[in-house]
């Protein structure tokens, strides 16, 4: 308030100025044209002084007809920052995957540019949104200080003070409708690249069961926390997914990870960064299944309900003596290709199966024997006879190319990401605050001259 | 800021007092032209206008708190709640 006291007493000040020079007995005109001038202006200055309150108020009705929203505004920015940092990360993982293949040039040639590109737009994106922020909660003070410029005498800084004030009433009504212009002119491109906030890591799984042995031909899938599909590999015999070929790669944040073996899904949340570890240069990502015995390829063997202790007594490549003991009764499988045979011998003497179920998996025909094991200490052998091998058919989901749609033959797909971001929030913007300026000026000049130089500096900070 | 307001007052409060005396200066400065025995018309009408002037800026002088205070009253009566903003 003591600004508008002063910027009160500076106007009164012009309009005495005005009188004096009126009174002047020296019958210069170059002189006396001051004399009208000033009084008004003081006047004019005046009536804008008193009129604080209502410039405040009128920035907080057209705010509300026009319907800007700073918390619709702040959510627009902090979506607009995420997906760029979702890019940046993106294409870090892609270049991390290229240089590990021996692709380095690609990653410095075409990736690094994109990246600090995008690095400065998102510098850029802050920066006016700091700026405009500050305009909007400056408002009183800034409104305030222009007044008091409005009203210094002989016309010094009124052109600056109108500009100030003028600039103020625009962008704190204007402002906040930013994401609707952005939303009105930008296209969908960038919306395809969503999928991304599961972050992405190059990555080989080894998938190994009870005894460390290596569990062939699982599938392994990665899921959203809303259930999509991101990815499906299927492991080799040796157990291993080879996912860290730059089209397929996997989620490197929370996700839902299922391992099918044979048709027995296992699932669990899972964050695979935390899990990565690095072997002999590699990326990998280890998953133990302590309750899958893996006998051969295809050949398998399944504690459900378990709840307890397995030990091995002796393991061959078609039988083997484990001693189990369980809190609680369990289900055994015994699952084999329908060609092949087996049996189990719970302590010493042979048992039949509960119940056999044949089902195909892969391609391939399947049969598994149930048995139900009572709780307490067994000894139980396990023998199976015939070795039928074949390679499931599983249709793969690559993750980078399919689930993110990014692939390294079109290296173009990443220009246009990062062409498409700047569209939208480097070119949106720049032009609605170019429409933001144009409409200060024309304000400013209602109320009593216009300073473009000073509105470009406000705005623009050069 | 206070010394910076109390500053502009004294400022304001000296220029009236040396606009009064400039008026009385001006006053007796036109009459003396104006009433000069010379036969230049253009003198005396620059002296005539003088007065007219000193006139008219000595009432905008008695007038300007007037006016102040005016500008309070209307811009204070504007002011008006208006309705609310329709919600969008």
């Amino acid at each position: 308030m003591d600004l508008l006291s002063i910027a009160f007493y500076l106007s009164v000040l012009t309009y005495y100025l005005g009188v004096l020079i009126y009174m002047l007995p020296i019958p210069i005109y170059g002189l006396k044209k001051w004399a009208p001038q000033l009084m008004v202006d003081g006047v004019f200055s005046a009536i804008l002084v008193f009129s604080y309150s209502l410039i405040m108020w009128l920035i907080q009705y057209f705010s509300g007809i026009l319907g800007s929203d700073w918390n619709r505004y702040n959510e627009w920015l902090l979506k607009e920052i995420n997906i760029i940092i979702g890019v940046i990360l993106l294409f870090k993982a892609i270049g991390i995957g290229l240089s590990s293949m021996g692709l380095g040039f690609l990653a410095n040639s075409l990736l690094s540019p994109l990246i600090s590109s995008l690095t400065y737009l998102l510098v850029f994106l802050l920066t006016v949104s700091t700026l405009v922020y500050a305009l909007y909660l400056l408002s009183h003070t800034l409104v305030a200080v222009g007044l008091v410029l409005h009203s210094i005498p002989f016309r010094i800084t009124r052109s600056s003070g109108a500009m100030l004030i003028s600039i103020v009433i625009i962008f704190s009504i204007g402002a906040p409708l930013m994401p609707s212009f952005v939303d009105l002119i930008s296209n969908n491109v960038v919306e395809q690249i969503n999928e991304n906030k599961y972050g992405v890591v190059y990555a080989d799984i080894i998938v190994t069961d009870l005894v460390n042995n290596d569990i062939s031909h699982s599938v392994v899938e990665f899921r959203g926390m809303d259930q999509n599909l991101l990815a499906r590999y299927l492991a080799d015999i040796a157990g291993y997914v080879d996912s860290s070929d730059i089209d397929k790669g996997i989620p490197s944040e929370k996700t839902y990870m299922s391992i099918d073996i044979v048709g027995y899904k296992y699932s669990f949340i899972i964050t695979p960064e935390d899990l990565i570890e690095k072997k002999d240069n590699k990326l990998v990502l280890p998953i133990k299944l302590s309750n899958v015995i893996s006998i051969k390829p295809l050949h398998y063997m399944i504690f459900m309900g378990f709840h307890g202790n397995i030990s091995i007594v002796s393991i061959t490549n078609s039988s083997g003596t484990i001693m189990v003991s369980s809190s609680t009764e369990y289900v055994l499988l015994l699952i084999l290709p329908i060609w092949d045979s087996g049996e189990i011998v719970l302590d010493n003497s042979s048992i039949e199966p509960n119940n056999v179920v044949e089902y195909k998996w892969g391609d391939i025909d399947f049969k598994a024997y149930k048995y139900i094991i009572s709780l307490g200490n067994h000894t139980i052998s396990y023998e199976v006879r015939g070795n039928y091998y074949s390679k499931p058919v599983i249709d793969e989901v690559y993750y980078t190319r399919d689930t993110l749609g990014i692939s390294i033959d079109k290296p173009v797909y990443f220009i246009n990401i990062v062409s498409s971001l700047i569209y939208r929030v480097f070119i949106g913007p720049i032009v609605y605050v170019s429409i933001l300026f144009t409409a200060s000026t024309a304000l400013a000049k209602l109320l009593g001259g216009s300073s473009s130089k000073i509105a470009r500096i406000v705005v623009t900070g050069v | 800021m206070t010394n910076i307001i109390s500053f502009i007052q004294e400022l304001i409060v000296n220029i009236t007092i040396i606009a009064w005396i400039i008026f009385f200066l001006t006053w007796v400065i036109g009459w003396a032209i104006k009433g000069s025995p010379i036969p230049f018309l253009r003198v005396k009408r620059a002296g005539e206008r003088m007065i007219e002037d000193a006139v008219w800026a000595a009432f905008w002088l008695a007038m300007g708190t007037t006016v102040f205070a005016l500008i309070a009253y209307i811009a204070n009566t504007f002011y008006q709640p208006l309705p609310e903003p329709p919600t969008i």
